[in-house]
């Protein structure tokens, strides 16, 4: 299989000295449904950051499909969808300007973003409101825009972080499913999560990141085995003590 | 790519564009608020298209016609100039959206170059219209052709670039050296003010070259300024000689000149703008917490404590809110070390009248530069999109506004009072006039706190993207200037005038009693807005 994401010797140090990640090593590849685990503060969101590039990094390679990160930015760019743990959308905008206005800087035709406007808002159940200011939205409506402007443009790899907080049940259901029919048609998505039992029955994979460090990663198979991930999680944080 | 460029730069303006809101909000206090903007920034368009004509017409008529270009092109590039300095850090870097544009396929030099275009369609908005304004002042004062006018007109919408991308490179480089420091919004509030403060000087020269009333010979005097200033500041020679001569030289020169400096500028900015960000954004811990026993405060005070972290935790907050208490700070010590007579003197603009006259005025002096604060310090605009933990918590909103207020005197008061004390005293006042002056001084900065708080509650903003839209700019800010000059210089010249007929004790005594019943009447409308929940 090939690798969507590949992590090479991350290290990301503020200060030259606090080092909030350190020799971060992990591999996604197509069709995987990765979950990225850890305490707060463990280096989640550093590390996404820097996939996605938005955060600049000294250490390290990050290749999305083949391309480095930090040589290849737009290309990367290209192929990733990026959602944030608490996405700020513009609130004087329209969610149907946002959307426009994804759809244009990934060049998508007026046909198709229609098209994946409408498959996807149906879905969220949010079609209604695509025509007021996103000002007016609720935490879990912005973040079902902010998924749509992802999925428009049909990633080869989709990155979240924290995706589930604040969205409803049926909201979450719909995005597990999404999740699980991108996997299946080629692309990867890789994303942080404090929902233990989420992880463990979507996601094939699995790492736990603590202090910047990957303690474990691997098959979720393999690295739960007959436990809950919420024991081994317990297990191989308090162990790294 | 330019078409990416221009996309993201439509976004930017479309997504802070009243029109927008107009046309697709339900909440009609909302569009209430977005008129009620667009007729307060209306009705200060109208000042200043009066004031530009006005100057235009003093050139004009009295023989400087070719002052009008220059100046229009020094007010230009200096209000350029000092408008990014301020807007840098907020517009270019430490945006709330930095995450999600930078996230998406765009090029960084795209990013950074539309937001630098967002800033400079902010800024020319503004500028522009005042050159403009000026423009017309010189065609009804007889001067220029068509073309001349044409070239003013295109002209105009270039002449900010290069002041502007000066001032973002000093912002890129001010945000930089900050970086490289533990309090690094200290550093940069510092640097910042240190920046613009000659800018303001120049201000104050310019006020003092109007100070005795003989038109021709302030036309005269201002003639000689500009044409120094214009000479100082390059861009303003070429832009004179291009509508004046239609030099297509001096044309080519400012437009090339303009574009090659953005492309290159953004061109080598890109290649350092993310590690730049990422250092002013990083919030590494380097001291762990040590438990101690806690201070139990009364709310009003808590708040207020809220409100000083808020004010040293921004550069922008800062640079913005200090630079008039620097200046009267700096004032007062340099009163205190050179020859007292020689400063004073100058204050007074070579007054040919008695030191006594002006006495009572000191304070309304004072009051100019150091009244400011309170278009910020109290707004309770800047808690923003943070505003649910104050209504959410058990917190009275008198208490709030008390807690603010506290805030914006402990910001305002003692440089007021200090600044009020030495000027008065080496002017030569008795004991009786600096005790008055001293509690007219107090009586001001009780006013603007509590006219500031109207202002804030009346036109609360929260849902902005920058912080920088309720610091110095917005309705509530507007709203608050007017009255303020108004008091500086109405009923400061009225105090001048009325002293020489009557006791300045007495007018400081007045002015006191007057300033008590509006902090009064101001008083009563915050509890009428709390009250309604504003």
């Amino acid at each position: 299989m090939s690798s969507v994401l590949e992590i090479r010797n991350y290290t990301k140090s503020y200060g030259g000295h606090v080092k909030a990640c350190d020799n971060v090593n992990l591999t996604v590849e197509a069709g995987d449904l990765y979950a990225f685990i850890g305490h707060n503060g463990a280096g989640k969101s550093t590390t996404i950051r820097a996939v996605v590039g938005v955060l600049a990094f000294e250490e390290g390679e990050i290749f999305i499909d083949g391309h480095s990160v930090k040589k290849e930015s737009l290309e990367c760019k290209k192929l990733t969808a990026y959602i944030p743990d608490n996405p700020d959308l513009y609130e004087n905008l329209t969610g149907i300007q946002y959307l426009n206005f994804v759809a244009d800087a990934f060049d998508i035709s007026a046909e198709e973003r229609d098209s994946l406007i409408k498959l996807y808002a149906d879905k969220f159940e949010i079609t209604d409101a695509l025509a007021d200011l996103i000002g007016s939205y609720s935490h879990g409506m912005k973040q079902k825009v902010a998924l749509i402007g992802a999925l428009i443009h049909k990633p080869k790899l989709m990155v979240l972080d924290e995706p589930f907080v604040g969205l409803d049940p049926k909201a979450s259901f719909i995005l597990k499913e999404i999740m699980r029919e991108l996997c299946e048609s080629g692309s990867a998505v890789f994303f942080s999560t404090h929902v233990l039992d989420v992880a463990e029955k979507l996601c094939n994979k699995i790492a736990i990141i603590k202090g910047g460090k990957i303690i474990a990663e691997g098959k979720m198979e393999d690295l739960v085995g007959d436990k809950s991930l919420e024991e081994v999680f317990l297990e191989v944080t308090d162990h790294d003590k | 790519m330019i078409s990416k460029r221009l996309l993201l730069l439509e976004l930017l303006i479309k997504s802070r564009s009243g029109l927008n809101i107009l046309r697709h909000s339900k909440d009609k206090s909302r569009r209430g608020k977005v008129i009620g903007e667009a007729i307060g920034f209306g009705m200060l368009d109208i000042v200043l298209l009066g004031f530009c004509i006005l100057v235009s017409l003093l050139f004009g008529f009295n023989g400087y016609p070719e002052m009008i270009p220059m100046t229009a092109a020094s007010v230009v590039i200096l209000l350029s100039f000092i408008l990014t300095v301020f807007r840098t850090n907020g517009y270019l870097f430490n945006f709330k959206e930095y995450d999600m544009l930078m996230a998406m396929p765009f090029s960084v030099k795209d990013v950074v170059s539309s937001k630098f275009l967002y800033m400079y369609y902010r800024t020319d908005i503004f500028v522009v219209f005042l050159s403009l304004s000026m423009l017309a002042g010189y065609c009804i004062s007889g001067n220029g052709s068509v073309i001349s006018a044409i070239v003013w007109i295109v002209l105009s919408f270039f002449l900010p670039i290069v002041p502007m991308i000066l001032a973002s490179a000093f912002g890129m480089l001010i945000a930089k050296v900050g970086s490289l420091f533990k309090h690094k919004v200290i550093i940069q509030t510092v640097l910042t003010v240190i920046l613009v403060m000659p800018a303001f000087f120049m201000n104050y020269f310019m006020n003092r070259l109007f100070a005795n009333g003989d038109v021709s010979e302030a036309a005269m005097k201002v003639a000689g300024v500009s044409g120094k200033v214009g000479s100082m500041l390059p861009g303003v020679n070429a832009f004179t000689k291009s509508v004046i001569e239609l030099s297509i030289l001096h044309m080519i020169l400012i437009i090339a000149v303009s574009v090659v400096l953005f492309e290159v500028f953004f061109y080598i900015v890109s290649k350092f703008y993310r590690q730049l960000n990422s250092k002013l954004s990083a919030k590494t811990k380097h001291t762990k917490y040590v438990a101690k026993k806690s201070v139990k405060r009364t709310v009003a005070a808590s708040v207020a404590y809220k409100e000083f972290k808020r004010f040293t935790g921004s550069a922008n907050y800062m640079s913005n809110v200090v630079i008039g208490i620097a200046m009267m700070f700096l004032v007062s010590i340099g009163l205190i070390i050179v020859n007292f007579k020689i400063p004073i003197k100058s204050v007074l603009y070579d007054a040919p009248f008695s030191m006594t006259m002006v006495y009572s005025a000191i304070p309304l002096i004072v009051y100019f530069m150091t009244g400011m604060v309170a278009t910020t310090a109290v707004t309770p605009s800047l808690e923003g999109n943070n505003y649910w933990i104050m209504k959410s918590l058990p917190i009275d909103p008198k208490d709030d506004a008390k807690g603010k207020m506290i805030f914006n005197m402990w910001v305002e008061l003692p440089v007021s009072l200090f600044a009020t004390l030495v000027i008065t005293y080496f002017s030569g006042a008795g004991f009786v006039q600096i005790l008055l002056n001293l509690v007219l001084m107090t009586a001001l900065c009780v006013f603007s706190t509590v006219y500031g708080l109207v202002c804030g509650l009346k036109h609360r903003k929260l849902d902005w993207e920058n912080e920088i839209e309720v610091i110095k700019q917005g309705m509530a800010v507007t709203a608050y200037i007017i009255p303020h000059m108004v008091i500086t210089m109405v009923v400061g010249g009225l105090s001048f005038a009325v002293s020489y007929l009557v006791d300045p004790r007495i007018v400081s005594t007045v002015l006191i009693l007057i300033m008590i019943l509006l902090t009064f009447l101001s008083y009563l409308r915050v509890k009428s807005l709390i009250k309604k929940g504003a």
